[in-house]
């Protein structure tokens, strides 16, 4: 069984090099880097020169407005870096990827693989792996650029040790984002499903659970503790395991379906 | 020995399968001839274990179906779906699990392709020859092939041909669907017709080319058939002026000598005489039509 993941990870390292969603993960972290930090040094002087130009305007108030917004210090920049990365870099990484492995069994690709003792785990496993630790990777060393750059430039308000968690967290969260969403299209069979119930999760749940008491130890917490580039680090352990178990359980359940399906079709009549 | 008995398969109201039951000796090859939707992917389907039946049995030879003979089948879809950004040789890498780079180059040589050939570059008739090395990795007993060469060319037809004969050679048992009757003619033993949902006629090809061929015979008017028939007592009528004869099985050289004889002595006005030998496209038009 082993080998089977082992040939299946190494052909989806290609498949991931090959179809140029290497390029796509690290371009879009890369990007969405590039984005905010362009908007933290512009919008941040936009009142300086509406000054010049508008005497008379409430430049106070605009000024705190886009500080609060993109603030000129490194743990609120990255606070709206990583909450970009979750918002918008879920959101593409998730469209590009919900229907990979529904669109792989229904083309038939699994048919030659399977005669030969793979089993639908093997790529199952191997997608989650490759593609979840893809996205995980990018997000982190996004992050610690990102976190790097920001201490040249803003005033450092969050230490090594503690960007370096938040990054690992994050990556973790993307990383997990990603395998819901995989793991989802291939127990419901559909990728469409699958992407808007982690769309919706990841977009809508996290703001709501804030209100709730109960929301700090769901999964969805890990994501705002990031936004938030808080340290207290004790509270991030619950959310995590019940994520973990969370996890876990929706692969025995993927996968349990495939492995059903497989029993059926070998059972004669 | 392949064996299937009563296979029975229903999708929704429709019946798609009523019964199909057929034999296969170890060694040959099978054709599996019905227009579309006749059933024979279901049936190929049902026979790898891909779908289910609704009944019936099917035994791929030491033992009836189940997973521990599942490598002794190898089935190869109509339109076989690779890793395209694969090559050749890492596609067959990934089938044998990196584990018999000699097998991987004999495949390659067996069905005349290079290693290192992305399989997004290659032809429909490539991708088909990959697909049959694909299949024989595991070297199965049985090999059902599902279309092979449906979406070929000439001269793709006539590679995958050969290495049917080779695998023949080798002592594999070729199940093969396709509804391009002259592949089914050239290469395979037995040929059975899948119409309504059952196997409506069994025929044994090589027998049958030995067996059976008739003279087509067209007249310039009509001919006086009473005096015909003594020299040609297996006619049919064809229409007026045109009669088909069908030649004596045991002795066909003679038989068509003495009808020749026997035209000649008529004195009616011949315009033509053709021969027409066994043909699995008039029994298709005879039994699926």
């Amino acid at each position: 069984m082993m080998t089977g993941i082992k040939c299946c990870i190494k052909k989806d390292i290609k498949e991931t090099l090959r179809t140029g969603k290497v390029l796509l993960f690290t371009l879009l972290a890369l990007g969405i880097a590039v984005m905010i930090m362009g908007f933290t040094l512009l919008f941040t002087d936009i009142p300086d020169y509406l000054a010049m130009e508008l005497p008379g305007f409430d430049i106070e108030s605009l000024e705190s407005m886009m500080r609060t917004l993109y603030p000129r210090e490194v743990g609120g920049s990255l606070g709206v870096f990583s909450y970009y990365i979750g918002f918008f870099y879920s959101l593409i990484i998730i469209l590009a990827c919900n229907n990979i492995i529904p669109k792989e069994q229904k083309n038939g690709k699994w048919i030659l693989p399977r005669e030969q003792g793979y089993r639908g785990k093997d790529f199952v496993t191997s997608k989650c792996i490759v593609y979840g630790s893809l996205a995980g990777v990018s997000v982190f060393v996004t992050y610690m650029l990102y976190y790097f750059v920001a201490c040249a430039i803003f005033e450092r308000t969050i230490t090594f040790g503690n960007a370096f968690f938040l990054a690992i967290l994050h990556g973790f969260n993307i990383f997990f984002i990603l395998d819901f969403t995989l793991l989802f299209a291939t127990w419901f069979k559909s990728g469409v499903i699958a992407a808007i119930s982690m769309i919706g999760t990841v977009l809508f749940v996290p703001d709501i659970m804030n209100i709730l008491p109960i929301g700090k130890y769901l999964p969805t917490y890990l994501l705002t503790f990031v936004y938030d580039a808080r340290s207290d680090y004790g509270s991030v352990v619950g959310p995590f395991l019940i994520n973990l178990i969370v996890f876990i359980a929706t692969y025995v359940f993927a996968v349990d379906r495939l492995d059903r399906e497989e029993r059926n079709s070998l059972k004669r009549g | 020995m392949v064996k299937v008995d009563g296979i029975r398969k229903t999708f929704g109201a429709h019946e798609v399968l009523k019964g199909v039951s057929f034999e296969i000796k170890e060694g040959t090859i099978y054709g599996l001839i019905g227009k579309n939707g006749a059933g024979k992917t279901t049936l190929m389907n049902i026979m790898t274990g891909l779908l289910e039946a609704n009944g019936g049995t099917v035994d791929m030879g030491s033992s009836a179906w189940g997973i521990k003979n599942k490598s002794s089948v190898g089935y190869l879809p109509d339109l076989p779906n690779f890793y395209d950004y694969l090559t050749t040789d890492e596609y067959l890498d990934f089938l044998l699990m990196d584990s018999n780079p000699v097998r991987r180059n004999d495949l390659l040589k067996m069905v005349g392709l290079s290693s290192g050939l992305r399989i997004r570059t290659m032809s429909r008739g490539m991708k088909q020859r990959l697909g049959i090395a694909a299949v024989l990795v595991n070297d199965p007993d049985v090999i059902l092939l599902d279309e092979p060469t449906s979406a070929l060319d000439p001269a793709g037809r006539a590679d995958v041909r050969n290495i049917l004969m080779k695998l023949k050679a080798e002592g594999k048992t070729v199940i093969l669907s396709t509804h391009i009757l002259a592949d089914m003619d050239s290469i395979c033993d037995k040929a059975g017709f899948l119409s309504q949902g059952v196997i409506v006629r069994e025929v044994d090809i090589a027998r049958s080319r030995e067996n059976a061929s008739v003279m087509i015979v067209t007249f310039a008017v009509q001919p006086d058939l009473d005096t015909l028939r003594k020299y040609a007592p297996n006619l049919t009528v064809e229409n007026q002026q045109q009669v088909k004869i069908t030649l004596d099985k045991a002795d066909r050289l003679h038989s068509q000598q003495s009808i020749l004889e026997g035209l000649g002595k008529m004195q009616q006005e011949i315009t033509s005489i053709s021969s027409k030998s066994f043909s699995l496209d008039d029994i298709f038009q005879e039994v699926c039509l």
